[in-house]
């Protein structure tokens, strides 16, 4: 398995959402955010989503609200922002579980058994799905690394 | 986040000069003036963007700038002296990233390092510092196939940034980017231009983005159409970080679109 990098939405399209709401003044109307910047509606409800999962924004109604959070992460700087995004995802159920496996799998773990236990631990997610989100965020986070020769993902302890 | 200290900015020796270029091209047995006695002068630390008309060969002028096409006519001077062959303290960042595809991140970064012949724990060390300074730690051992689009220029960003120059050219580096990812690298690149530990303290980016050029540039440099030369030198002297909802930016954007259209 390749990750597909576009499945889902990568960091670099986070911060440019939380910027443009930043510079509207911390706040938008949904739909008029969407047509501001040329998004279809599937594909803008699945970027604010992830960054709503991530604690950096908030869509009370049809609006979307920068946090505290998200205006954190955006001041950071460079690695300021990788650091802020590890701790967040770690909040996550699904990345607190598989970096509990790899704790106990020193030398990474297959892919396909990987997504096997996603698909036993989360019944309601699409394992191949969550696997990239793994991959890609986890990358980003520097919580995990992923072999594509070998197809292994592993926990990432820096160099 | 502000500019460098004007006093970086050495005004008094001119740092990276065009002297009245002129490039023309052979195309179908005829004679092309594609650049006409085109002279610009940048100065250290300054952050310059090239706009112009589709086709005014502002991609050439880059090239031209590194050395790697020698103008029909004119001369490019670096720090006072005239440049012979390929420029060693530029770097270049290309539009299509220009990553080789069965190369890892880690390989890509220092390839240039290892064609340079330098010890490998030299090129190693040299590697994971930038690897780490544009935010791609995490990423050494993915191939470009893995990566979304900003994170495969911000490999391009750091090969370049890896080799230490002075001066990065950097051709429509967002381009082939979606929008809320160029808005990110943007800041990426100014942000990293800013930091005392890179080397590079001058930048000369060339965009058909006017927007860009204002939200980036200490000057945006705007070219005719062919044969190409300088129309006019716009200095953009707004606070930074920049806001778009500036009213300045407005009365820029403007006058740089007035002088293209």
């Amino acid at each position: 398995m390749e990750g597909d990098p576009d499945s889902h939405p990568g960091m670099s399209r986070i911060v440019g959402l939380l910027k443009v709401l930043d510079q509207n003044g911390g706040e938008e109307d949904l739909y008029q955010l969407g047509v501001d910047l040329h998004l279809e509606l599937g594909e803008e409800l699945q970027l604010v989503r992830a960054a709503e999962s991530l604690g950096f924004v908030l869509t009370p109604g049809s609006a979307i609200v920068l946090t505290d959070l998200g205006r954190a992460l955006i001041g950071a700087d460079i690695n300021g922002r990788k650091k802020l995004f590890r701790e967040r995802i770690l909040t996550l159920p699904l990345f607190q579980m598989v970096a509990k496996w790899l704790e106990e799998e020193k030398e990474g773990l297959p892919a396909d058994e990987v997504r096997q236990r996603i698909a036993e631990a989360f019944p309601g997610e699409d394992p191949h799905m969550s696997f990239l989100l793994l991959v890609n965020w986890g990358r980003y986070a520097e919580l995990f690394g992923y072999r594509a020769d070998r197809e292994e993902i592993y926990l990432d302890v820096g160099d | 986040m502000s500019g460098l200290p004007t006093n970086m900015v050495t005004m008094a020796e001119p740092f990276l000069e065009l002297s009245m270029i002129s490039q023309e091209f052979l195309e179908e047995g005829r004679n092309n003036q594609a650049i006409q006695d085109l002279s610009l002068s940048i100065s250290e630390g300054e952050f310059v963007s090239i706009v112009g008309p589709s086709g005014c060969g502002k991609s050439t002028l880059l090239r031209i700038l590194q050395g790697l096409i020698r103008p029909t006519r004119g001369e490019v001077l670096y720090r006072g002296r005239p440049c012979e062959g390929v420029n060693g303290d530029m770097g270049m960042v290309f539009q299509g990233f220009a990553l080789f595809p069965w190369m890892t991140v880690r390989e890509n970064v220092g390839i240039g390092l290892v064609a340079q012949g330098l010890p490998g724990q030299e090129i190693d060390r040299s590697v994971a510092f930038y690897i780490d300074k544009v935010g791609l730690e995490g990423y050494e051992e993915a191939y470009p196939r893995e990566l979304s689009g900003g994170m495969k220029q911000r490999v391009g960003i750091a090969r370049a940034l890896c080799m230490e120059p002075a001066i990065l050219l950097m051709d429509e580096p967002f381009s082939n980017l979606d929008a809320l990812t160029s808005l990110t690298l943007r800041d990426e690149v100014l942000m990293l231009w800013q930091d005392p530990e890179m080397s590079v303290r001058t930048i000369v980016m060339v965009t058909h983005i006017i927007e860009e050029a204002i939200l980036m540039s200490d000057r945006v440099v705007v070219l005719s159409r062919r044969p190409t030369h300088v129309v006019e030198e716009i200095p953009v002297d707004l606070r930074r970080p920049r806001d778009r909802r500036h009213p300045d930016f407005d009365r820029l954007s403007d006058r740089i679109f007035s002088l293209i259209s």
